[in-house]
């Protein structure tokens, strides 16, 4: 902790020899995670006052990465962006290697979760995530189910009413994140280690894939999110959802009157795995001075700090990404008296795996999108939808 | 006689029953149309299990009225409407000065290319929108309009479809008033705005409350241009209530019945010219 400490006060004094430096910091954080954000870049400022942040808010993700692809394009980037791990490939010559700036303490602080390079770079840092866990009625399912077989046979005792809107579980076709963790469960991959072959359509991918499907015959299948259908008093036994959307799960099912609760997810042959979401940090070159990069340097430096982290946590219910706050005193005290932020943290550390670093995973992720909705709505058996996805993904990889 | 007042009897039974069939068919279209907009103003007025309740809760109980204030003050709101208005007025007039010569020479004056120069204008409605953003960008960037008004406004200020829907109008006006008014010694540009531009005023009502709606609307264009606060829109200011985990209905409907006002406003005054330009244009 020292050194992260020398390393602010030394950035904070280098930039302040040089006068003023301000960095421009695009983000897609709307209402309180907003107000949350502006808050610590406030206290960053404060801390640091030769370093002025421009934060601007871009409107919404979708907007952001829009932004960023012109941007990027015109040679005119922010200093500092938000962005999903799949745009990074969109830019990756773009970005600083981060590796060369941040102390080595803050990188070894990071859990080994989210210890992705790209093509051997740290280009980006992990920000607001979130992971997959399993919210369930308690009124409906006593005993949350452990695996996959407790969890099928839970959502066709349950089954599907669509006039009395009760329903097993419930999928979002265009969230391919679930599918991903199925497969991972299974053993399967979108690709072998080295790239070279798609495995997504081999015995591990079908036997997901079937699950999903199986499911799928009791399940709610809307794009809208989860939530919505809570609060419309739809009764959904038990549905993957990332914790992120805890707040809301919650508060709809408060409205609607009905009990919610959340568990690890059903994990298949002891395998737990859950897929990591939600969006990183990336520091662009193009038109950043050295100053410019290592007071952005300073502020990821600021926000991944035990304080800072635990704090935007607590306020946005995202989940920390260091080991020092994880494991700290300030989280664990916070999630003792906090079951379903105690599971979403084990469920991260016992289970939590990124996307796969491929230069066309988004490519991939619009066609897993594509795929995911015709498994679900039952258009083809599984093994004929997993070999036209893995013949498409084939062709781009 | 009194077999002529039975059939005048039967006529009048017949034309009443005609109108109210014609006026009940009115009335239930009216109610579709008038559905989302009746969903949206009683929405701002719920809460959020009012909001998503299957079938529909129609008339919010009670009444939420802090929505309104609870939405204005979450973003820069009165900027907002601001900047949403000055953009709408100054790029709408923008528009149909341009509009009106560019349409008229297309529909009036003979010249060599004439059908090319229309056909490569109405080309330009095929490209997506979003295409042509990342190099509206770079050529906004090196023009150094970016976080300017010139950047939200000057490229606004010129559009094919208020060109074509002009155009389709000066066509309708017979030449033999230009001839006749030529005969009097009247100039081109003289005819063009005392004779012809009066003739086509439901045309530029309909071009003009076109591009207020779609100023008002505008989105993705000021994000991408724009870095300020003081420079955003009232659609930036919906985007708040929309989250990547969930969307806070009652709010974002209370804003947006905050942000039609001006339209209807505007919708109200301009209804007869619109109509007639809707009914001679065939838009829909």
């Amino acid at each position: 902790m020292r050194r992260v400490a020398v390393f602010m006060l030394v950035c904070a004094l280098g930039v302040g020899a040089l006068g003023q430096v301000t960095i421009s910091f695009w983000h897609a954080m709307s209402r309180a995670l907003g107000e949350t954000l502006t808050e610590l870049v406030d206290k960053f400022q404060e801390e640091n006052p030769g370093i002025k942040v421009d934060l601007v808010y871009q409107g919404g993700y979708s907007a952001l990465q829009q932004k960023l692809i012109a941007a990027v394009a015109a040679g005119e980037p922010p200093i500092l962006a938000q962005q999903y791990q799949n745009w990074t490939t969109q830019w990756l010559d773009a970005l600083v290697d981060l590796d060369l700036f941040l102390p080595a303490e803050i990188q070894a602080d990071l859990l080994p979760q989210f210890d992705e390079l790209f093509e051997g770079r740290m280009v980006t840092v992990p920000f607001n995530k979130s992971i997959l866990v399993l919210y369930y009625r308690p009124d409906l399912v006593p005993d949350p189910p452990r695996t996959w077989e407790e969890f099928e046979s839970i959502v066709t005792a349950i089954g599907k009413d669509e006039e009395k809107g009760v329903y097993g579980t419930a999928f979002r076709p265009p969230n391919p994140e679930i599918f991903l963790t199925l497969l991972y469960q299974a053993g399967g991959s979108i690709l072998s280690d080295d790239w070279s072959e798609v495995t997504i359509n081999n015995p591990a991918g079908l036997e997901a894939a079937e699950f999903a499907a199986r499911l799928a015959q009791y399940a709610l299948l809307d794009s809208a999110y989860t939530s919505d259908a809570i609060a419309k008093g739809i009764a959904i036994g038990a549905f993957i959802d990332t914790s992120a959307g805890y707040t809301y799960n919650m508060n709809a099912a408060n409205a609607a009157g009905v009990p919610l609760a959340v568990a690890p997810l059903p994990c298949h042959d002891g395998n737990c795995a859950s897929m990591i979401q939600g969006t990183n940090l990336a520091v662009f070159a193009p038109k950043a001075s050295r100053a410019q990069i290592e007071a952005a340097a300073a502020l990821i430096a600021f926000l991944l700090r035990e304080d800072n982290i635990v704090y935007w946590a607590q306020k946005t219910g995202y989940l920390p990404v260091t080991r020092s706050a994880i494991y700290g005193d300030l989280w664990q005290s916070y999630i003792a008296g906090k079951p379903a932020q105690k599971v979403m943290t084990d469920q991260l550390i016992a289970g939590g795996f990124g996307q796969l670093l491929h230069p066309r995973y988004m490519d991939m992720r619009s066609l897993l999108i594509t795929y995911w909705e015709l498994l679900l709505m039952g258009e083809d058996t599984p093994q004929a939808v997993l070999d036209a996805l893995a013949a498409e993904i084939d062709a781009i990889k | 006689m009194a077999g002529h007042g039975l059939r005048v009897n039967a006529y009048l039974l017949r034309r009443g029953v005609g109108l109210v069939v014609v006026y009940a068919l009115l009335l239930f279209v009216a109610v579709i149309m008038g559905m989302p907009l009746f969903w949206m103003i009683t929405t701002s007025l719920k809460d959020i299990t009012q909001a998503l309740r299957i079938p529909p809760q129609w008339i919010p109980n009670p009444p939420q009225w802090g929505n309104y204030p609870a939405a204005w003050n979450a973003a820069p709101f009165a900027i907002y409407f601001w900047n949403s208005f000055f953009l709408a007025v100054t790029t709408t007039v923008g528009d149909v000065a341009t509009s009106i010569p560019a349409a008229y020479v297309l529909a009036k004056m003979n010249f060599f290319g004439r059908g090319l120069l229309l056909g490569l204008l109405l080309g330009t409605l095929m490209i997506p929108g979003q295409m042509l953003l990342v190099p509206s960008f770079v050529l906004i960037n090196r023009l150094g309009w970016y976080n300017t008004y010139w950047a939200l406004i000057i490229p606004w200020t010129a559009g094919v479809f208020g060109i074509f829907l002009l155009r389709q109008f000066f066509k309708t006006i017979p030449d033999e008033l230009w001839d006749s008014a030529r005969i009097d010694g009247c100039s081109r540009l003289r005819y063009m705005f005392q004779i012809a531009v009066p003739l086509v005023r439901p045309g530029i009502a309909t071009v003009a409350l076109f591009k207020f709606v779609g100023s008002w609307n505008a989105f993705l264009w000021v994000i991408i241009m724009t870095d300020k606060v003081g420079l955003r829109t009232v659609p930036v200011g919906l985007r708040f209530f929309m989250m990547d985990i969930g969307t806070d209905y009652p709010r974002l409907m209370a804003a947006a019945t905050m942000a039609i006002v001006p339209v209807l406003i505007l919708f109200a005054f301009a209804q007869r010219q619109f109509i007639q330009g809707i009914a001679r244009t065939g838009i829909k």
